[in-house]
């Protein structure tokens, strides 16, 4: 009898917990990557879009490749991401709808000011790269799958080579362990620029930018709303009126305006939304 | 050197001024540990108490299962309710996954065979003569199990606090079935994990602050509790 | 009519026979001295009297009814009480122990240890009534163990080496109050290894060897 009643209780509790509050407003489920999060950029983005639709954004941050896995699987229903070949693939297959280019940055391969590879001012990042892989140097991969480690894949197949062995580390985390590993190993790596900027400016990682500014190296974000039609329970709706929100004139002032210590991370896409890109 | 004592100034400062972002996780810490504890006490003593009190075919093979179920690693148990939730998964029309409630039913996996093994050792360790005691004092058999319930109270109550202690300090599941979001599935752990990313020690440092203290307070709680 | 009465019980742990009695016969009001080595059957035997070893086979009877084991026995072992050779105490007082078969019974908390208190005199250790049980030693827990057997008022007490572990002035005392029990018509079933020490209070006497009856005891 006892027993049964401690059950009841238990049960009671369960649903107390699962239960969610009344009157709470509805929720948009956005999947991102790492690096919007941790800079405060959606910080700075949300209140207002929140505040306007009576809505909360709950922000899932992980690599764009989970990112694009959890809306393949209607886990979210927007992503944020930056990988423009998976994002197109992600749209071919119908697993999204109505891609838009957001904002961008750049990437920059960041090593110790000691530079034992000598790739410091070399325009050429394939070039830069073949002389890391050459030998002597260590370089640190994020392997997780996530845009900046997508890239990474893609310059050094344009570099033509393979890479692996003792000197190539595949450590399967995030940017910010990837640029702390970096600096303890004394190693290079790709990092995406507003990342490294956090890290660097902060003191957390005693690292330089070594090579930039080669157009392989720009670094685009894209939203994309969860295709309805593959998983009708996504608040569709709201995911199109964030994607709105993010390519308005006001979206695109907001990112513009956002500044970490001073310094501006990202940049607006300058082009206005195009249909169908 | 001075790297850490500033954090560990800088998170006792957040800490002794209730910053939001800290207070916010310690409460969802709170509910999600209290709540999986308490769903897992009610599942994991009666398996306890059934595997120690019981002879009965096939319960050597539970055991067995339990015991291994103790050593699966939290990001397993993560990968399997993710599955289980995901909207492409048998439970996806739940709408659980990413809230508070999946991170509880992925701790309560976790802790259910962390109670169930404690529970049947502590029954165990208690005198099997306990229940004849009671039986041949002239006990029904419904207030002799209550009786080596009584006798074994003390391991009860550890297997409670370690679950809690357990699920109070894990991160893989809290981080793949909450989604570490902010004011609604960050929990001081995941919001540890984060705020290391970021390399925000002094973060770090009061979400543990507050962490251990919620493990601390539970602890003396059920110390005045068992005086009494 | 006897009070008990054994008819082809066996029980086997692992295979091994511990127990195979043809017939027992117990008289009402006896004390009946079970002896015979270790491992010859007595505990096996008082258990299975007591209602809490369900022989393999075999029948079991008390004052003419079969003894019911399992949950629905509660019947027979309030009328049976066994004590343990190495008796075990529950947490808490003495009185508290001792108080535990009325309160089982469903008596009220005070009618249960005034019962409890009387027992404890009979048995003659009143001034232990309000210690910690786990704080007595071997011979004053086996003492406060008969109390408590004593205060369910079991018309039966099966006793398990009740001289054994208690020193040498003490097992004069407890054989006296066994003798005193008996006398106020409680039936005594007790097993000794040491038959010497049984033989002053035992009408009857019964040898067991291997787990049979010694037809030579």
């Amino acid at each position: 009898m006892a027993s049964w009643r401690g059950f009841l209780a238990g049960l009671w509790l369960l649903a107390f917990l699962a239960a969610p509050a009344q009157g709470a407003p509805a929720v948009l489920k956005l999947a991102t990557t790492t690096s919007t999060q941790f800079t405060g950029l959606l910080d700075w983005l949300h209140p207002h879009f929140e505040k306007r639709h009576n809505v909360r954004i709950h922000t899932i941050a992980v690599g764009t490749g989970k990112a694009l896995r959890l809306g393949r699987n209607g886990d979210v229903d927007v992503v944020l991401v930056h990988a423009p070949g998976a994002e197109k693939k992600f749209v071919a297959a119908g697993h999204g709808v109505c891609r838009r280019s957001v904002m961008y940055n750049d990437f920059v391969i960041v090593g110790p000011a000691a530079d034992r590879a000598k790739i410091l001012g070399i325009g050429d990042t394939s070039a830069a790269l073949r002389r890391i892989g050459a030998g002597g140097a260590v370089w640190v991969s994020r392997g997780d799958d996530s845009g900046t480690h997508k890239k990474e894949a893609a310059l050094w197949r344009g570099a033509g080579i393979d890479p692996g062995g003792a000197w190539y580390r595949s450590l399967g985390q995030g940017m910010g362990e990837t640029l702390k590993a970096a600096d303890e190993m004394r190693a290079y790596t790709l990092s995406d620029r507003s990342s490294f900027l956090f890290f660097a400016a902060r003191g957390k990682v005693d690292l330089k930018v070594l090579v930039e500014g080669g157009r392989e190296l720009l670094n685009p974000y894209g939203v994309i709303a969860v295709n309805p039609e593959r998983h009708p329970h996504v608040r569709y709706e709201l995911a199109m009126k964030y994607v709105q929100f993010l390519v308005s004139p006001e979206g695109q002032r907001l990112i513009d305006s956002f500044r970490l210590k001073g310094k501006k991370l990202f940049h607006p896409s300058t082009a206005p939304a195009r249909p169908g890109n | 050197m001075e790297f850490l004592l500033d954090g560990i100034r800088e998170g006792i400062l957040l800490v002794l001024r209730a910053d939001p972002d800290v207070m916010a996780a310690s409460w969802v810490t709170v509910r999600v540990s209290f709540g999986a504890t308490a769903v897992a006490g009610l599942i994991g003593l009666p398996i306890g108490w059934a595997l120690a009190s019981r002879r009965f075919r096939g319960r050597g093979a539970a055991i067995s299962v339990i015991q291994t179920l103790l050593g699966v690693p939290t990001v397993v148990i993560g990968l399997v309710v993710y599955g289980l939730l995901s909207r492409r998964g048998p439970l996806g029309f739940a709408d659980l996954l990413f809230s508070p409630t999946a991170i509880v039913i992925g701790l309560v996996i976790l802790s259910v065979p962390i109670v169930s093994v404690f529970t049947m050792t502590a029954i165990s360790s208690v005198d099997q003569r306990a229940r004849e005691t009671a039986l041949t004092l002239g006990a029904s058999s419904r207030l002799a199990a209550w009786m080596v319930l009584r006798e074994a109270r003390f391991g009860l109550i550890a297997a409670i606090l370690g679950a809690f202690g357990r699920v109070s300090s894990e991160v893989g599941i809290a981080m793949m079935l909450g989604g570490n979001i902010k004011g609604y599935t960050r929990t001081l752990t995941t919001g540890i994990a984060l705020e290391s990313m970021k390399g925000e020690f002094g973060f770090g440092i009061a979400l543990g602050v507050v962490l251990m203290a919620i493990i601390f307070l539970t602890n003396i709680g059920t110390r005045i509790l068992q005086k009494s | 009519m006897n009070i008990f009465t054994l008819e082809d019980i066996q029980v086997s742990f692992n295979g091994e026979t511990a127990l195979d009695i043809g017939r027992l016969d117990i008289a009402p009001g006896a004390v009946t001295a079970l002896s015979g080595p270790n491992g010859a059957g007595k505990t096996t035997l008082l258990r299975v009297m007591a209602g809490l070893l369900r022989p393999d086979r075999g029948r079991a009877a008390y004052m003419g009814e079969p003894v019911a084991y399992g949950g629905g026995g509660a019947g027979h072992r309030r009328r049976v009480s066994l004590l343990h050779q190495d008796p075990f105490m529950f947490r808490g007082r003495v009185i508290a122990n001792v108080a535990f078969g009325e309160i089982a019974r469903g008596r009220s908390q005070s009618d249960a240890e005034g019962k409890a208190l009387l027992a404890l005199e009979q048995a003659g250790c009143a001034h232990l009534a309000e210690r910690s049980a786990a704080a007595l030693s071997g011979g004053e827990r086996k003492r406060v163990a008969l109390a408590r057997s004593l205060a369910t008022g079991a018309e039966a007490l099966l006793l398990d080496e009740p001289s054994a572990g208690v020193d040498a002035e003490n097992t004069g005392r407890m054989r006296d109050v066994i003798a005193s029990l008996a006398e106020s018509g409680k039936t005594i079933i007790m097993s000794t290894h040491q038959p010497d020490w049984a033989a002053p209070i035992a009408d009857v006497s019964v040898r067991l060897a291997y787990g049979k009856i010694d037809p030579s005891g």
